[in-house]
């Protein structure tokens, strides 16, 4: 500890002095690895792990509208929608790479969020949920009827993404997968850490003080949920460009319901929880067979279940554990507190 | 419009305030959104269609049966789930809220496993047909109208007279304040469940005889209800059903001149402009200080 600059000394044993940029990224490069290590395999490991991926964006983005800022927005299906049909209607339409579709997607998602949460501003929190899942409902039967611009049930196909005149194979995108995962975990993980970050989650608890800060609480809601409905759409970008197509069925109801419910399983202490969550739902999914009707039947009572007896998630399971051993490792270095 | 259509718009608009109506009781005592009320009526509804169908009981016994789960599930929702997170979370609503959309999800999978997930069709209290004009009208939305009416004239009254009504304002405008009171809030927000489950299941097993009854049903009752919440108010007792009506108008028409497309995003559009522009609604709570 004494190599430590005064300004982190000064800040003492504050969570945020802790923080060990270095190894979480190390960490999670090496998650990174084996993930693209097992993804390259046989060819179906590569939609799995791209599907990871997704719902690791899905989950990053409930992340800070939901668990840092407190407004919970149930339009995450047709975030995610919206990516995969703008990079189909851009590379099928206009005849662009279908990697012009990821901004169009960001912009479109972030503007709808904006609007819904501009309308709700001064309600409580009921409101938006109720709001936006009129909004999930109204998209999904938009999909279906408008067969002209959205191919109706069976969908359209997204072409695969070029640049520079090289087309991206399955395995490119999914190491672009991956190392965005890796890129938006890491940037959300320094921003609760951040100024900004901490303004953010202190709007979730007191409001008031945010507001006698001088910053408007309504503005910084608003701002994150603009924020996560953009990170929600890239995710439904790189599905739809892995799997060459766009489908009403894939951005179903039950896409709101894991979002809600990755997040919380895997721990609200850091972003990482967010893509634990993901990844615990992909292997259930697929590994123990579990039907998607079924499916979301034993997610829903294990929803019902964190909530009710472990509300920090499994990271938070983690915490008291740490903390036994931080104290276990204090007392047999005796002066060593905080290095 | 044909005529025909009007009746559908009672019948739907009766439905609406009664789920409107369990919203509003939850609303008032216990100040969550019960987004479960819409697959509660459901699960009550098809439990009683599918022993009527399957196993051939006798019909009011499979309804009755079904408005108790009903009640018996809205309670413990309370009483398991709602009530110790409240009190874990100090009041914060967002652990609320998601615990009840995971109890709509759960609902409606549960349903669908058990009862199956196929349509199942309801049965009518009242079989007669009676001819008006053009218009014909079924024993059945006689039922649903009255017992909507009685249901609202009795809620109101139940308000205004009776000790655990006036507790239930009480609790609703500020739980602090009525706990040093002294006023019994644990029993009256399980009240307020309890009777809002029995609205839903009353409800649902009316409803259902109309146009059947599936899995995925609770998600749109739910947000019919939301609607009529959202349009009429909390200001009177008799504002959700005035919404219920606007909007069943409302979803009727856009159903009869544009497709069922069009409802969904005129329901959309319509709790937009509400929240946007008059976000308590048509009946407002009006607070002397």
């Amino acid at each position: 500890m004494t190599t430590r600059t005064t300004p982190v000394a000064a800040r003492g044993t504050s969570p945020l002095a802790r923080h060990r940029w270095a190894v979480e990224a190390v960490a999670a490069a090496v998650f990174a690895l084996a993930l693209v290590a097992y993804g390259s395999g046989a060819s179906f490991r590569q939609d799995y792990v791209v599907l990871i991926c997704t719902y690791s964006l899905l989950a990053l983005g409930m992340y800070i509208p939901y668990i840092m800022s407190g407004s919970l927005s149930l339009a995450y299906n047709a975030y995610l929608g919206i990516g995969a049909y703008a990079c189909g209607l851009i590379s099928t339409r206009a005849g662009w790479s279908s990697l012009w579709g990821v901004p169009i997607g960001i912009v479109l998602s972030a503007a709808i969020a904006v609007v819904l949460g501009l309308a709700t501003r001064r309600l409580t929190g009921f409101y938006l949920a109720g709001v936006t899942l009129l909004f999930a409902v109204a998209f999904q039967v938009f999909l279906l009827d408008r067969v002209s611009l959205t191919g109706g049930p069976v969908g359209m196909p997204v072409r695969r993404p070029h640049a520079f005149g090289y087309t991206f194979t399955r395995y490119d995108i999914m190491i672009g997968a991956v190392v965005l995962v890796w890129i938006v975990g890491l940037l959300l993980s320094r921003l609760r850490q951040s100024p900004f970050g901490v303004v953010v989650r202190l709007r979730k608890d007191v409001p008031q003080v945010v507001e006698s800060s001088g910053i408007s609480s309504g503005t910084i809601g608003v701002v994150s949920l603009a924020v996560g409905a953009a990170i929600g759409s890239v995710g439904g970008s790189l599905f739809g460009m892995m799997g060459g197509v766009a489908q009403p069925e894939s951005f179903g109801l039950h896409i709101i319901f894991l979002a809600i419910f990755m997040p919380l399983l895997g721990g609200q202490r850091s972003p990482w929880g967010a893509v634990i969550g993901a990844v615990l739902v992909v292997v259930f999914t697929f590994e123990l067979h579990i039907l998607s009707d079924a499916g979301t039947l034993f997610f829903a009572i294990a929803i019902l279940l964190v909530l009710r007896f472990a509300p920090l998630g499994l990271l938070g399971l983690g915490t008291p554990l740490l903390r036994l051993l931080t104290r276990l490792r204090m007392g047999r270095t005796p002066g060593g507190e905080g290095s | 419009m044909p005529v025909q259509l009007w009746v559908s718009v009672v019948e739907l608009g009766c439905f609406a305030g009664l789920i409107a109506l369990g919203f509003f009781l939850v609303l008032r005592g216990a100040d969550v959104f019960m987004f479960a009320l819409g697959p509660l009526a459901m699960f009550g509804a098809m439990f009683g269609a599918f022993q009527v169908s399957r196993n051939g009981w006798p019909l009011p016994i499979a309804a009755l049966i079904g408005v108790a789960i009903a009640v018996a599930l809205s309670g413990l929702t309370e009483l398991l789930i709602v009530r110790p997170i409240h009190r874990r979370t100090g009041g914060q609503e967002n652990p609320s809220i998601v615990a009840i959309v995971a109890i709509l999800f759960a609902l409606e999978q549960l349903a669908g496993t058990l009862f199956g997930r196929t349509p199942l069709p309801g049965t009518p209290f009242w079989s007669a047909q009676f001819r008006w004009g053009e218009a014909v009208i079924s024993g059945q939305s006689i039922v649903l109208v009255a017992v909507t009416v009685l249901a609202f004239a009795g809620v109101a009254l139940w308000l205004r007279r009776s000790a655990n009504g006036r507790m239930l304002r009480a609790v609703g405008d500020n739980e602090h304040a009525a706990r040093t009171l002294g006023v019994p809030v644990d029993r009256i927000r399980l009240i307020a469940f309890c009777l809002a489950g029995l609205l839903a299941g009353v409800a649902g097993s009316l409803f259902a005889a109309k146009a059947g009854v599936s899995f995925t049903s609770g998600l749109q009752w739910t947000l019919v209800g939301f609607l009529a919440v959202i349009v009429g108010g909390l200001g009177n007792v008799w504002a959700p059903l005035v919404g219920a009506v606007l909007v069943a108008t409302l979803q009727t028409w856009s159903v009869f001149e544009f497709g069922h497309a069009m409802r969904d995003y005129l329901t959309f559009a319509v709790a937009f402009l509400f929240f946007a522009f008059r976000p308590k609604g048509i009946f407002q709570t009006k607070v002397r200080i």
